[in-house]
């Protein structure tokens, strides 16, 4: 069980984030969009990671919390101004963070396979939702006119619409989303979450509540979820029912199998695998005639990785650690 | 001599057509070690699940300390003082002897939803979960992955795991089951020090342990109660002596 980052990890995640900061420095406008959404869909990712990897509750709709957390930034931003930055995101944050209590008091009694289930009838629920609401834009979706922006008078101190605010923003957002993480693993709580992966049964019989242990971690990754949704909403200003459905719920959960489930970076691994290898795979330059058919590449490239790689891409950088240091 | 702190009055489960635990009622003493005895299927396993919680008796009453506690769910019969061992090792493969041993220890707090402070910072729990370890003699094992350890071993965690959750009661299913003679000589030893002022409930199949450490005992046989006694009276039941210890070899028990 890796939760502080080794001395490998650590290094490695600097380098990584590093390279993330000099991006907009250098690259041109369409490849900072793809970093910046490489960033976004790994906080998104590792929250996911917190359900399947530490709790061991699998979730198929957890997209659910992304899209509602864009859809929210729509529908609380007036069409004439822009919302005060502090405003917008505690309302993100909060209303998630309801809607998750509700769905997963729901789901987090089912196990397994209905569990997995359960969480994807939830996350349809909304999508039908939003597709067929027509003050939300309904199928065609709907724009954020003016991005949250945190403004004292005529200063602004920071404005979403801005491309290298949302960028560097976003940098922050996924450090202290890590480090929030690393804390609530370390915690009593990440203590008793992880317990309930490995024997449910057991955790009970000690003495533990197990449904409401399940149930917080199943909020606190709705939340980040809807975190991610809210910086994904101010990236193109637009959001559509897309982003809660089940194509969503998947390829978070790709990405965290990519980067090694339990491990909370292998999140950024895992997403930027996935983003680099599609623009890869997609480039008729590199990849002749099959360009166009890019995704059976990229189901080739998982699943040599799931094969290959005892814990996904993380293995890469964990396989060089010394043993002792792993268990905290 | 002894008070009582657990009791049943006429607990059945039934499932189906089939009685597996019939009528059954027993009052469990501090400072004894009260061992139930029986062939496999007799419902003795069946009987400790209704007392910690982990399936609900179709009729009947389970009393501990004056409390009705027929139908509470497990965990709240565990934070009530009423601690198991399971007959099928029951432990967390992947995590260290020592983080079984602690999960168990921090099961006591008064609740784990502490989200910042690092759980090896509570130094309560480390205390008692070192206390625990030491008592169960795996000292010298605390960071080896419960999955390496030997089966006997395992079966010592258990009952470290159990020591750690302080309980007032002890259920034990089968303690020394799988154990070699010098892990079990340390976990006997162990239940008759702990029985001066714990409540034990004890399965046990080894009749040379049983009547070791038993202060009493009840013989079941298809989910009823064949007889309950001292040990001596129970040696010289004919019933008992036809229904189960006969097919054992009267050998260990009238040697």
């Amino acid at each position: 069980m890796v939760t502080v980052p080794s001395r490998n990890v650590a290094i490695c995640l600097f380098v990584i984030l590093l390279c993330f900061a000099s991006v907009p420095l250098f690259g041109d406008k369409y490849f900072v969009k793809l970093a910046l959404r490489a960033i976004i869909f790994s906080i998104f990712a590792m929250s996911l990671d917190l359900l399947i990897g530490y709790t061991g509750l699998v979730s198929f709709g957890h997209a659910a919390f992304f899209g509602l957390g864009a859809y929210i930034v729509h529908l609380v931003s007036p069409v004439d101004e822009s919302l005060n930055l502090f405003i917008c995101l505690s309302l993100t944050l909060g209303l998630t963070a309801v809607a998750a209590s509700i769905i997963g008091a729901f789901s987090v009694r089912t196990k397994g396979v209905y569990f997995i289930m359960v969480t994807l009838a939830f996350a349809q629920m909304m999508f039908y939702f939003f597709f067929n609401w027509p003050g939300a834009g309904g199928s065609d979706g709907a724009f954020i006119f003016f991005k949250p922006a945190l403004k004292f008078g005529d200063l602004t101190v920071i404005d979403l619409d801005d491309g290298h605010t949302l960028y560097f923003f976003s940098l922050f957002a996924w450090v202290a989303c890590y480090i929030l993480l690393i804390f609530v693993l370390r915690s009593p709580f990440g203590q008793v979450i992880q317990g309930i992966k490995i024997n449910e049964h057991r955790m009970q019989g000690l003495g533990y509540d197990t449904y409401l242990y399940k149930l917080v971690s199943f909020v606190i990754a709705g939340t980040i979820a809807g975190f991610a949704g809210f910086l994904f909403a101010c990236i193109d200003g637009f959001v559509s029912p897309g982003l809660l459905g089940w194509r969503e719920s998947g390829i978070a959960m790709v990405m965290v199998i990519l980067g090694g489930q339990g491990t909370l970076f292998g999140a950024l691994l895992g997403s930027v695998g996935f983003h680099g290898m599609e623009e890869i795979f997609r480039e008729p330059a590199i990849t002749g005639v099959i360009a166009e058919h890019w995704q059976i590449l990229m189901g080739i490239f998982v699943i040599c990785v799931v094969l290959f790689l005892k814990n996904g891409l993380s293995a890469l950088i964990t396989r060089f650690d010394s043993k002792a240091g792993e268990d905290v | 001599m002894c008070n009582t702190v657990l009791s049943t009055e006429l607990v059945s489960k039934s499932f189906g057509g089939l009685a597996a635990v019939d009528n059954i009622t027993l009052q469990f003493q501090k400072g004894c070690v009260h061992a139930i005895i029986g062939p496999n299927g007799a419902g003795k396993t069946t009987f400790i699940n209704l007392l910690s919680g982990e399936q609900a008796a179709t009729s009947g009453k389970i009393i501990f300390q004056g409390q009705d506690i027929t139908y509470l769910p497990a965990h709240k019969v565990s934070q009530l003082g009423i601690g198991r061992s399971y007959q099928q090792t029951n432990i967390f493969p992947n995590f260290s002897c020592w983080k079984n041993i602690w999960l168990a220890a921090q099961s006591r707090q008064k609740s784990s939803m502490r989200f910042f402070k690092p759980a090896s910072n509570y130094i309560e729990v480390s205390r008692s979960a070192k206390r625990a370890l030491d008592l169960s003699g795996l000292a010298k094992f605390s960071e080896i992955p419960a999955s390496e350890m030997s089966y006997g071993q395992q079966r010592q965690l258990e009952i470290a795991m159990l020591l750690a959750m302080q309980p007032r009661v002890l259920l034990l299913d089968e303690p020394i089951a799988g154990m070699s003679s010098s892990e079990s000589i340390i976990v006997i030893e162990l239940i008759k020090r702990l029985a001066r002022d714990h409540c034990i409930v004890l399965i046990e199949h080894d009749m040379d342990a049983v009547f070791a450490v038993a202060d009493i005992l009840t013989v079941m046989n298809n989910g009823r109660i064949l007889a309950t006694g001292l040990p001596h009276e129970i040696k010289n039941n004919s019933e008992v002596v036809n229904a189960y210890l006969g097919e054992e070899g009267m050998e260990p028990i009238s040697g």
